[in-house]
C-alpha cells in the first residue's frame, strides 16, 4: 500500500515538475549586446518639438526632484518627476507634463502611494524615483519605486503603462527583483528599449551593499532577468548606453563610496552574461546621479557634477563614442553657493535631433534645457 | 482582486491568524472548533478595513508575499493538525536551511555571483529541486509533496514574482527553520 502511495506521489511529482519546466522553458535568457538595443531618436514622426531654449516644468511641489524623459510616436516629450511638501513625504507624488509647442502642460499626477496601495493591495507610504519608456509599439512605460517601511532601501518597483500618451494608466503592478522581501530595487536612469518590445533597465540596490544592477523585462512588463555589476566600493543609479560599435552596452555609475570618488564604470561585452568592471573616469562624482545618452551621431553625451563634494556645477562631456575618453563640452550650471543643487540629470534627443536636458533646480523645480547638437561640434571644436 | 494578490493577502492573513493561534487561550483549542475559528479569523483579516485596504493587505506591505513553504506550514498550524511526521518536518527544514545557505549570503552580501539569478531561468535549480523531491518521496513523503505543490504554485503563476526561488523560500520560514532545528536543541540542553 505504501509503496503505491509513493508511487502514485512519484507521478504526480513528475508531472508538477515537466510543468514547471514548461513553464520556465519559455524564459530562456540570452547575453543582451547592444544590437537588441532598439537605438535613440529612431521612433518616427511628423512633428518638430522645439528650437533651442531654456524652460521649466510647472512647479507641483515645494520640493521636486529625479526627472526623466521619454518621446510619444508623434514627437511630443513627455516628463515625469516627484514633486511634494520634501523627499519621502506621504504627499509625494509623482507627475507628467507633456512639451508642445514650446511650453509645458499643467502637470497631473501618474502615481502616489495611495493609488499604489490601492493598486498592488497592500500598504504603501511613499513614492519616490521614477523613468519613463516608450516601445516599438509607442506605449508609454513608467516605472517607479515606492516603500511600505523604512527609507529608499527598502523600495520595490512598480510598473504602469499608458496606450494614449500619459492620459489614462494601467493599474500599478508590482515586479518583484529581490530575495528578502522583495526589498532595495531602485530606478533613476531611463530604460533602453528592446528590439523585442522589452525593455533594459538599470536599477541599483542599496540594502546591505550598494551596487549596480541590470533588469530584462518582457513586452509584457514581466521580469526576464536580473544581472548584478560589479562593484569595489558602493555604487549607485548606472547610466547604460549601447556600443554598437563594439556590441557592448557601456554602464557609468555613481560613486557612493567614501572619500573623493569618480565616475565608476562597467560594461557587457557581446555574447558575456556578466557585466566587467572597468577602470573609473578622471571625472569627479560627489556622491551624484549621472545621465548618459548615445546620440544619432554614435558620439556619447554625459551630463554630471564633477566635483569633489557638491552638486553646485552641472557640465555635459563628449566622447567619441567608446566611452573610454571625455571632453567637458559645455558648463550648464555653476553657482558659489556650495548648497545650491543642479542635480539628477537626464537625457535625450528627439526624433529631430535636438537634444533635451531634464535636471533638479535647487530642489525646488525641474529645469529644462535644449541644445541643438550643431552647438556641441562648436563648442568641442573651441 | 486577481490571483496573485489573492495569494499574497491570503499568504499574510494566514502569518497573523497563526500569530494569534499561538497565543492562550485559542491555542490550546484543537479540532473542529479550532479550524471554524481560524477560518472566521482569516476572513475577517482578508476583508476590506481601512482605506479599503484589508488587515492582510497592511501586513502584506511589511512582509512581502510569503513562499509557498511557509503558507503549507502556517495552514497546518493553523489547522491544528499534527499531520506531518517528525522525521518529514525535520528534514524539510533541514532541506529550508540548505537553501538559504544557498540563496542569501551570495544574494545579499557584496559578491559578483548572485544566486537570485537562477530563480529567474531555473533549470539548473529544477534540476535540483527533482533530485530532493524523488529522493524524498520514500522516506519523507511531506517533503515531496509540499515541493510538488510548490511547483504547481510556480508553474500556474500564482504568485506576482516569477523567480522560482520566491516560491521556495522567504527569510520567515529560514527564521523557524533555525528557531526549529538550530535553537531549540540549545535551549533544551540548558
Amino acid at each position: 500500500m505504501k509503496l503505491r502511495l509513493t508511487i502514485a506521489l512519484n507521478i504526480l511529482f513528475a508531472l508538477a515538475l515537466a510543468a514547471a519546466l514548461y513553464r520556465s522553458g519559455g524564459r530562456a535568457v540570452y547575453p543582451l549586446s547592444s544590437d537588441d538595443v532598439r537605438m535613440q531618436s529612431t521612433v518616427t514622426g511628423t512633428k518638430g518639438t522645439s528650437a533651442a531654449g531654456d524652460y521649466f516644468l510647472p512647479r507641483a511641489g515645494a520640493s521636486v526632484h529625479a526627472a526623466s524623459l521619454a518621446q510619444l510616436p508623434d514627437g511630443t516629450v513627455v516628463a515625469v518627476w516627484f514633486a511634494g511638501a520634501r523627499e519621502g513625504a506621504g504627499d509625494v507624488a509623482v507627475y507628467l507634463s507633456r512639451f508642445r509647442n514650446g511650453s509645458w502642460s499643467q502637470a497631473i499626477q501618474v502615481a502616489t502611494p495611495q493609488q499604489t496601495q490601492a493598486d498592488t493591495a497592500r500598504f504603501v507610504r511613499k513614492v519616490g524615483n521614477a523613468i519613463l519608456g516608450t516601445d516599438g509599439n509607442g506605449r508609454l512605460h513608467l516605472w517607479y519605486v515606492s516603500c511600505s517601511i523604512g527609507g529608499w532601501s527598502t523600495a520595490a518597483l512598480n510598473h504602469r503603462c499608458s496606450d494614449d500618451g500619459g492620459a489614462t494608466w494601467s493599474k500599478a503592478r508590482r515586479l518583484v527583483t529581490a530575495p528578502v522581501g522583495n526589498m532595495s530595487t531602485l530606478v533613476r536612469c531611463a530604460p533602453l528599449p528592446l528590439q523585442n518590445g522589452g525593455f533594459g533597465i538599470p536599477t541599483y540596490h542599496e540594502f546591505a551593499t550598494k551596487h549596480g544592477e541590470f533588469l530584462q523585462v518582457a513586452a509584457d512588463g514581466s521580469v526576464v532577468n536580473k544581472v548584478r555589476m560589479p562593484a569595489s566600493r558602493p555604487l549607485l543609479q548606472p547610466a547604460v548606453a549601447p556600443l554598437p560599435q563594439e556590441h557592448a552596452l557601456l554602464a557609468l555609475l555613481r560613486d557612493a563610496g567614501k572619500g573623493p570618488g569618480s565616475i565608476q564604470v562597467a560594461r557587457l561585452d557581446e555574447g558575456s552574461r556578466r557585466w566587467r568592471k572597468l577602470p573609473p573616469l578622471p571625472i569627479a562624482n560627489p556622491n551624484s546621479g549621472i545621465a548618459l545618452l548615445r546620440l544619432t551621431d554614435g558620439r556619447l553625451l554625459l551630463a554630471c557634477n564633477p566635483l569633489a563634494t557638491g552638486r553646485n556645477r552641472l557640465s555635459l562631456w563628449l566622447s567619441a563614442g567608446d566611452g573610454r575618453s571625455w571632453q567637458e563640452i559645455l558648463l550648464m550650471e555653476k553657482s558659489d553657493t556650495g548648497s545650491d543643487e543642479f542635480s539628477y540629470p537626464a537625457l535625450l534627443q528627439d526624433n529631430q535631433g535636438m537634444i533635451h536636458l531634464l535636471y533638479t533646480w535647487k530642489r525646488r523645480q525641474i529645469r529644462h534645457r535644449i541644445l541643438d547638437p550643431a552647438r556641441l561640434e562648436q563648442e568641442q571644436k573651441s | 482582486m486577481t490571483m496573485q494578490d489573492f495569494w499574497g493577502l491570503s499568504g499574510s492573513a494566514a502569518l497573523l491568524t497563526a500569530a494569534i493561534f499561538s497565543l492562550p487561550p485559542l491555542n490550546t483549542r484543537q479540532g473542529a472548533k479550532r479550524r471554524l475559528a481560524a477560518a472566521a479569523l482569516f476572513s475577517l483579516i482578508m476583508l476590506p478595513f481601512m482605506n479599503g485596504l484589508a488587515v492582510a493587505g497592511y501586513l502584506r506591505g511589511i512582509t512581502g508575499d510569503l513562499s509557498v513553504t511557509t503558507v503549507m506550514l502556517l495552514l497546518l498550524f493553523i489547522s491544528g493538525g499534527n499531520r506531518v511526521a517528525d522525521n518529514s518536518r525535520k528534514a524539510l527544514l533541514i532541506l529550508v536551511l540548505i537553501e538559504a545557505l544557498v540563496l542569501y549570503p551570495l544574494s545579499v552580501g557584496p559578491f559578483p555571483l548572485d544566486p537570485y539569478e537562477w530563480g529567474y531561468q531555473p533549470r539548473g535549480l529544477l534540476i535540483a529541486i527533482a533530485g530532493a523531491g524523488f529522493l524524498s518521496s520514500r522516506k519523507y513523503p511531506a517533503v515531496t509533496l509540499l515541493l510538488l505543490l510548490t511547483l504547481l504554485a510556480y508553474a500556474a503563476k500564482i504568485g506576482e514574482s516569477v523567480n522560482l526561488w520566491d516560491y521556495l523560500l522567504d527569510p520567515l520560514v529560514l527564521c523557524y527553520a533555525i528557531g526549529a532545528l538550530l535553537l531549540k536543541p540549545f535551549y533544551r540542553r540548558l
